[in-house]
């Protein structure tokens, strides 16, 4: 199916229900928001950090123990609106945008960087496909990509949603439901599925 | 030289004070190390300045103290020990400040509800300009305020010193311009949004104070007028002990133990009716500011409890649960402003409409049974006149209702406006949206405020299916999801709804 344009995507957030409206909420200033075959999100204030210092190896075949000492590599911190917050090079730092996604059974999207971020250096979202009926903030995996540190404040756009209608209804079930902000990675249940491959 | 003095020259002075010195260093750089932290609310910096000042000051205050000494050639035993009691005194009052920080040490945004932060501060502003709070969680099971203005505590901590040494502090005024209090919740109940609506108890605690309902002269008046019957219990009490132990007591010894008794009974009384109107009047405020979001907080923290303590000195004296929820429940049920039984007009979702009816029920017929009420009465004829003074106040308080809405403002929720749109609200719950507003388009919607958020949540979760366990007798991991994505999507929706307003209103300058 080809990429929802203004009109659709307008049609897509006037529905009557609930369950077939794309909800992006809270859409500040929808008029800007919405463009031709996509919606600006903005960059929310919640935040992973990495801390290098203290972990040397993040190994998936660890299973539960990775879960229960991921909080000594990442870490959870909150940043007041109209807030600096100075991403350095080469840094990799856990986001999410600051609205909250609800998509409708039969729609998905990609999650795509702002081409004036880019230019700066700025990647956003490496996982950038997110399924039919996904309902939460999207998480952002944000690295400065260039040579000097970029300034990121929270609430401002820093990323594009681009839509595509979805051939029959399916539904996300992944590992992260409903999430408000951004999460530790959590491979534990896919432990049993990939010990085969893990050394014996 | 006097045996037995911790200090008995200028050096050990010297000493103690580079020993205080030191632990004052400490204690600044740790204050300077939460100026760099990012607070959601400026005033865990604030204290953290004041309290960082406050060590310098007090080093000020032993420098001049210890070159006073120096520069005086003989100093006396008196001499040495009157400047020991200074210096201890500053050791102690530094001690007591480095145990305060646990409040800034608590505020850091992890450690709170941190979205509900700035909607309850907007809230409180909109009532009482010249109010500020800080919350804060501690591991005690219990909500909290420090009611006092911490400004005025320090300053009068420090004032003696002032005195002493004249080294002005300015710093309350720079850092605080408001009166400054202290809220505190139950850190492990840190995620349960709902159950924050016990913070419009807390608010209302500072509503009181701010407009002296329950100061001493109305106490006094209250105790003054039942002061022939005290009289008579006291007379009572005694003559009951002196007749089962001698039957003729020395008249004169009787007269004392007459006043002591009644000077007690008038303190007691005092005591009981001052804190019980204290709890009460702030469950009324914080009801009619949350509605039935404030009576379901009392019900669930009320049936952790004994329902019926009686008021002692060892609880505060704080009313039993049950009196607390039938005087909640009387304002969620006030006339004109009834909030139960919920109609089909208001929430179309029948099962969810019974859910919420049926619990509001099980609260009533839990307050229709008056054990509380005949527990005080049988317990003293002091509580017994203690409570009918309360309620009788309560009950004049309540049906002069411009006190309240001169205060409260238009922040008095009436069931028309939390109505409204609570069916759409309720409907993004159940679609796992958070309840921040109601939007049928992208160019219509219309932002919820805070209360209609939390009571939304309230009749969300009252409405869930709740079993502990699946059909096969596992354990429903399942519904503690739901019960952390409930909690996680309030908050956002509160979240949303303050910063969609404060944006709104900036675009519209």
């Amino acid at each position: 199916m080809g990429v929802l344009s203004r009109e659709h995507i307008k049609k897509y957030l006037s529905k009557t229900k609930n369950e077939d409206r794309l909800t992006i909420t809270p859409l500040l200033d929808y008029d800007k928001a919405i463009n031709a075959s996509s919606i600006d999100v903005r960059l929310g204030n919640e935040f992973i950090i990495m801390k290098q210092q203290s972990f040397s190896v993040l190994d998936v075949s660890e299973g539960d123990k990775l879960k229960n000492t991921i909080e000594k590599y990442q870490k959870k911190i909150i940043i007041d609106y109209n807030t600096r917050f100075i991403l350095h090079p080469n840094n990799l730092i856990i986001g999410s945008t600051f609205e909250y996604i609800g998509l409708p059974k039969d729609l998905m999207c990609y999650v795509i960087g702002k081409s004036s971020w880019g230019r700066m250096g700025l990647i956003i979202a490496t996982a950038t496909k997110v399924d039919p009926g996904f309902k939460g903030s999207i998480t952002l995996e944000i690295i400065n990509g260039g040579q000097i540190p970029i300034v990121l404040y929270p609430g401002i756009p820093i990323a594009q949603l681009v839509f595509h209608e979805a051939t029959g209804t399916d539904e996300y079930d992944g590992n992260y439901k409903y999430p408000t902000g951004p999460n530790f990675p959590d491979f534990s249940q896919k432990y049993e599925e990939w010990k085969y491959w893990f050394p014996q | 030289m006097a045996e037995g003095l911790i200090c008995e020259t200028v050096a050990d002075l010297e000493k103690y004070i580079i020993e205080i010195v030191s632990r004052l260093r400490s204690l600044q750089s740790k204050c300077n190390n939460y100026l760099s932290i990012n607070f959601i609310s400026d005033h865990p910096v604030s204290l953290a300045k004041i309290i960082g000042h406050l060590c310098d000051y007090f080093q000020q205050s032993l420098f001049e103290l210890y070159k006073t000494l120096k520069k005086r050639e003989n100093n006396s035993e008196e001499d040495i020990q009157a400047n020991f009691n200074i210096i201890q005194t500053i050791d102690n009052m530094s001690k007591l400040f480095a145990e305060e920080l646990q409040f800034v040490d608590g505020a850091i945004p992890q450690n709170l509800p941190w979205s509900i932060i700035k909607p309850l501060e907007n809230l409180l502003s909109n009532m009482v300009p010249d109010i500020s709070f800080m919350l804060r969680p501690q591991w005690e099971y219990n909500y909290s305020i420090i009611n006092s203005d911490i400004r005025e505590v320090y300053m009068n901590r420090i004032s003696q010193l002032k005195k002493l040494y004249n080294i002005p502090f300015e710093y309350f005024k720079t850092e605080f311009t408001k009166t400054f209090h202290i809220i505190s919740f139950p850190y492990i109940e840190k995620s349960n949004v709902l159950l924050h609506a016990m913070i419009g108890h807390e608010l209302g605690h500072l509503l009181i104070n701010e407009n002296e309902f329950v100061n001493e002269k109305e106490i006094d008046k209250l105790v003054y007028s039942v002061y022939p019957k005290i009289k008579t219990i006291s007379k009572d009490q005694v003559d009951s002990v002196y007749s089962t132990q001698t039957k003729e007591p020395p008249n004169i010894f009787v007269q004392t133990e007459y006043m002591r008794r009644f000077k007690f009974n008038i303190r007691f009384t005092a005591s009981l009716i001052k804190r019980g109107l204290e709890e009460l009047l702030s469950d009324i405020i914080g009801t009619l500011i949350f509605g039935p979001a404030m009576l379901f907080s009392i019900y669930e923290i009320a049936i952790q409890s004994n329902l019926d303590e009686i008021p002692s000195e060892d609880n505060n004296f704080y009313p039993p649960w049950r009196c607390r929820l039938r005087e909640t429940l009387k304002i969620v049920q006030r006339k004109n402003s009834e909030f139960f039984p919920i109609s089909e007009e208001i929430i179309k979702l029948k099962e969810l409409e019974t859910k919420v009816n049926n619990h509001f029920n099980r609260i009533e017929k839990l307050v229709e049974i008056p054990i509380d009420i005949d527990k005080i009465n049988s317990k003293s004829q002091i509580h017994k006149i203690a409570y009918e003074q309360i309620m009788v106040s309560i009950q004049q308080l309540k049906i002069s209702t411009k006190n309240f809405s001169k205060i409260l403002k238009t922040n008095i929720i009436k069931p028309g406006v939390l109505y409204k749109n609570i069916e759409n609200l309720l409907e993004r719950y159940e679609n796992k949206l958070p309840p921040n507003a109601v939007e049928k388009s992208f160019d219509d919607k219309q932002t919820a405020s805070i209360i209609e958020i939390v009571n939304t949540g309230w009749f969300y979760k009252i409405s869930m299916e709740q079993n502990l366990l699946n059909v096969d007798s596992s354990v429903n991991q399942e519904l503690f999801e739901l019960r952390d994505a409930l909690n996680r999507l309030t908050l956002k929706g509160i979240e949303y709804s303050f910063v969609e307003s404060k944006y709104n209103e900036h675009r519209k300058k």
